[in-house]
């Protein structure tokens, strides 16, 4: 059977032949195959390493003497931030809290207008404020200070966003990166990307299993596959981390490589978002940066790189306990810890962040208005991508106000009510009125919704919400109209097209009378109101509505009493032009950009033109007072301190479908909306259902009271309210109103003498 | 005693309504029921009074600065600031300090003059105009504080190309002037 011994030679030649074109292609394959990896590896290392959201910061808090902050509430701010409460004052993030005084070590921040270095402070003060801040190093007098600000969310991309905080390895707490490597890859300093030993005995162990599992990898090979690679688990997929493993090691150094590690391996899952990196999951879990976590704190996060959904902390504290505390036990046997460090670490809790969203997410209907506000002018990639800096208009001691407010209110207003529960929504903002800057919004009554924005994108009817601006429209011709010229209350009808007939009503469907304008105004009087709209002509009452700030208002006779729809944020733009006396500032959420680096992108400078006239609006703002002390809103006195002067006004709509109240006090616009989304009746007014939350808000921000100080062309005078004449201290009932200079009432009223002088006919008339 | 009030209301009231009815301009008392004149009860216009050119003794007390104006420590710091910033060029540092003043004291009229300085170097004269006027507007009718006030004004109209109403304002800015100056 043997072969011709020329056949085998030859055949024998053929068959290396064979061979060497089949390793040489098999060669040029490989070689195309690690040289195309080998480009996948470098552009993505050189260019993007890792997509940085966009931070976005609430505005931070400042700190001076003076300031009317509570004690405990600048401690509460500092509980917000993540600060902890010790006995005596440790690294930055730390305070000790005793009667009267607050010591705080602040971190480093930096702001748009450079580095505040971290220092050792103490605020003196109480319940009424700050009185002293000193420098508890140089012992010196702190004229102006600021806290770091909260982080309050990120811009990452919608569908499967991936989120991050970038940290350095430089800037990582030793333990965490040593404590790191000595349970994930304690070779990682002398191996090559792969570990051989780890690959052999991952081999072993699926061919024993006879299927394949995880096997163990190197930091280089996790971060390989956190990278690049999806998680199925086939051997072509494992040659290929190993080769890529490999590649990377011959580009890169050892930091480079733990650093990329640190801001890319995956640490858990937050709805949509997925948690990347360490500096992010510290802020996540913990509520605070990764440089102030102690050694159990770290420890868990080194755990649960394992299997972030395996080991939610969350969700399995047991079983994440335990993990722990394996983690601290292997430090324990490396020497990373000291035993006494150990028993200590291993005594507590895991001493998770109270909210679940972990300090990160926490005012999503405000960061919708931040993002919107940014994605005029930067494209979606600069947002998600580049890791900008943001910092925003938000005050959390605002927000959390409001928050409070409708999540009390809300279901306690449906109790006393008697309605359906769970049926009504709300939203809210509140700005500054000087600045027009954008302090708090909530857009859901589950405040922390991050879904439709009623606040920003439900436009509504605003009803009587419209009044002030008809009358604004009529006091701006002081030759006309005064705050006490009577208009009277009676049917009107106004001929809107040929067969059609506008004749409206009053709310209470009666009429009384003549009433003087600012009363029509106060009681929130429908005829009237048309009346007076009617006299001064829709295309001013528009004009005017322009000149707040809104400039959709149609030119129909309706939208006297209100018949333009709104968003809440819409209303809080008019408004906050009269508070801010006629001087209109377009809404802003957003004050500063800074680049990754902390070098200053873009400002936002506020904006501002006087649109309205100061006088007439001073005059409406008076008014506005009077809803408050004698007309539709006295109610809110309930809740406020009879000292407290605001001006606002009542918005109810037909069917009683929206309730609102928008108002302001010397320094804050506030704007409330209750009613429901399918558009039914709520059963409420704006006086009973929008503000007794505003006027608690306002309690609770302990609201600025109006000031008295009339603009130059105001003049105020005593006028005896029955006759609308100037009254003097004869007169037993008298009021100070303000006029238009040039225009105050001349005649005296009787109680003043002035009527007596001409007695002759009403006397006869009287006594015929 | 309600019966008295009432009366002398009701007579008040009918007092002031036969006045009405034969006077020319006394505005009417409301009283449901009775027809009355049209509801818009014109005031007799007197002519429109520009400011009067008054030399008052200025009183000793009016701050001539923001240092002495009883601003907040912290205030007069930002706006110190601002103008070192301002005077090196560093126009968006000098906006960031005023801006953070005005947090602090929204109604500082000597802030919102340091921002109308602001825009006039930044050429934003419709800005400058309404941060001036609002100056005076809080001011109190401080001439030490308006005199710079309406010196803006006349700038700001200037840049705009107003040329009646810097003119206007020039000459208020140098009456505040010979006022201020003994």
């Amino acid at each position: 059977m043997a072969l011709p011994p020329i056949d085998r030679r030859t055949l024998l030649r053929y068959a290396l032949i064979a061979l060497t074109l089949i390793s040489s292609a098999l060669l040029v394959w490989v070689a195309l195959q690690v040289a195309v990896l080998d480009r996948e590896i470098r552009s993505r290392f050189s260019n993007v390493r890792w997509v940085l959201p966009a931070q976005v910061y609430a505005a931070p808090q400042e700190l001076y003497p003076g300031l009317n902050l509570p004690l405990s509430e600048l401690q509460q701010e500092l509980n917000r931030l993540g600060y902890r409460a010790v006995p005596a004052l440790e690294g930055p993030g730390s305070f000790v809290a005793t009667a009267g005084r607050l010591d705080i070590a602040t971190r480093s921040f930096t702001f748009w207008d450079g580095e505040q270095p971290a220092t050792r402070m103490q605020v003196q003060g109480g319940v009424d404020g700050i009185s002293a801040i000193r420098d508890l190093n140089s012992n010196a007098e702190i004229d102006l200070t600021r806290l770091d600000p909260m982080l309050i969310g990120s811009i990452y991309p919608s569908r499967g966003g991936e989120d991050r905080v970038l940290v350095r390895l430089a800037d990582s707490p030793a333990l965490l990166v040593q404590g790191l490597l000595a349970v994930e890859d304690r070779n990682f300093y002398s191996h090559g990307g792969i570990s051989i030993r780890g690959i052999a005995r991952a081999a072993l162990e699926n061919l024993t299993a006879g299927k394949l599992r995880q096997g163990a990898s190197t930091i280089t090979q996790q971060l390989i596959k956190n990278f690049f690679l999806s998680s199925e688990r086939t051997v072509k997929r494992k040659l290929k981390e190993i080769l890529m493993s490999m590649l990377l090691e011959v580009h890169y150094s050892k930091d480079e490589i733990l650093e990329a590690y640190l801001n890319e391996i995956y640490m858990g899952q937050d709805g949509s978002r997925a948690v990347h990196g360490l500096g992010l999951a510290s802020s996540f879990y913990f509520n605070k940066p990764l440089s102030e976590l102690k050694a159990q704190e770290l420890a868990m996060l080194v755990g649960i790189i394992k299997g972030p959904s395996q080991y939610d902390p969350r969700r399995r504290p047991e079983r994440v306990r335990a993990r722990r505390d394996l983690v601290l036990k292997i430090w324990l046997e490396t020497k990373l810890i000291s035993r006494e460090e150990y028993e200590a670490a291993k005594a507590l809790p895991l001493g998770l962040s109270g909210n679940s969203r972990g300090g990160v997410e926490r005012y999503p209907a405000f960061v919708q208005l931040v993002t919107r506000q940014l994605r005029e002018q930067y494209p979606e990639e600069a947002l998600t991508n580049e890791g900008l800096r943001i910092f925003t208009t938000l005050k959390p001691r605002v927000q959390e106000a409001l928050e409070q407010r409708l999540t009390i209110d809300l279901p306690a207003l449906e109790k006393s009510r008697k309605l359906v529960s769970g049926k009504l929504e709300a939203a809210g903002v509140v700005t500054s009125a000087e600045g027009g800057e954008v302090q708090a919004v909530v857009g859901a009554r589950n405040t922390r919704y991050a879904g439709f924005n009623r606040a920003l994108d439900s436009r509504r009817s605003i009803g009587s919400l419209a009044k002030p601006f008809v009358y604004l429209a009529a006091l701006m011709q002081p030759e006309r109209y005064h705050l006490n010229s009577l208009i009277a209350d009676e049917p009107i009808t106004v001929k809107l097209s040929r067969n059609n007939i506008w004749s409206p009503a009053n709310y209470d469907k009666k009429l009384h009378g003549n009433v003087p304008l600012y009363m029509a105004l106060a009681q929130s009087y429908n005829l009237p109101t048309v009346r007076l709209g009617m006299e001064v002509g829709v295309s001013e009452v528009q004009s005017v509505f322009a000149g707040a700030g809104f400039f959709d208002a149609p030119a129909l006779p309706s939208i006297f009493l209100g018949a333009l729809d709104m968003a809440p944020l819409e209303v809080a733009q008019v408004y906050n032009t009269l508070a801010a006396s006629g001087y209109q500032t377009p809404l802003s959420s957003i004050r500063e950009v800074l680049t990754k680096e902390g070098m200053p992108l873009k400002r936002y400078p506020f904006k501002v033109k006087q649109t309205l006239p100061e006088g007439p609006v001073y005059l409406t703002t008076w008014a506005l007072r009077k809803v408050l002390e004698q007309g539709t809103a006295r109610a809110a006195y309930n809740a406020i301190p009879s000292s407290m002067a605001l001006a606002g006004k009542t918005g109810t709509t037909d069917d009683l479908r929206d309730s609102w109240f928008a108002g302001y006090s010397a320094d804050q616009v506030a704007v409330i909306w209750v009613g429901r989304d399918d558009y039914k009746s709520t059963g409420l007014t704006g006086a009973s259902g929008a503000l007794p939350i505003w006027a608690r808000l306002m309690r609770d921000l302990n609201a600025k009271t109006l000031e008295d100080a009339p603009p130059a062309d105001v003049e105020e005078t005593l006028i005896d309210p029955g006759s609308g004449l100037r009254a003097n201290e004869n007169c037993p009932r008298t009021m100070t109103v303000p006029y238009m200079a040039g225009y105050l009432p001349t005649a005296a009223a009787p109680c003043a003498g002035g009527a007596l002088a001409e007695p002759s006919q009403w006397l006869q008339e009287m006594f015929n | 005693m309600i019966a008295m009030t009432s009366l002398r209301a009701f007579v008040t009231a009918l007092l002031l309504l036969t006045l009405a009815a034969c006077a020319t301009t006394a505005p009417v008392a409301p009283k449901p029921g009775v027809v009355l004149p049209p509801p818009v009860q014109p005031v007799k216009p007197p002519p429109t009074p520009p400011p009067p050119e008054t030399k008052p003794p200025l009183s000793p007390n009016l701050p001539k600065g923001i240092e002495t104006s009883g601003a907040a420590a912290p205030v007069i710091s930002l706006v110190k600031a601002a103008r070192a910033s301002l005077a090196a060029g560093r126009t968006d540092q000098a906006g960031a300090s005023l801006e953070r003043a005005l947090r602090i004291e929204p109604r500082n009229a000597w802030v919102w003059q340091g921002l109308s300085q602001l825009h006039i170097v930044t050429q934003q004269a419709e800005q400058a105009e309404s941060e001036a006027k609002k100056s005076i507007s809080l001011g109190k009718r401080n001439p030490y504080l308006d005199v710079e006030n309406w010196r803006l004004l006349a700038e700001a109209r200037t840049l705009r190309g107003d040329v009646a109403g810097a003119a206007q304002a020039q000459a208020r800015h140098e009456e505040l002037q010979r006022l201020i100056e003994p």
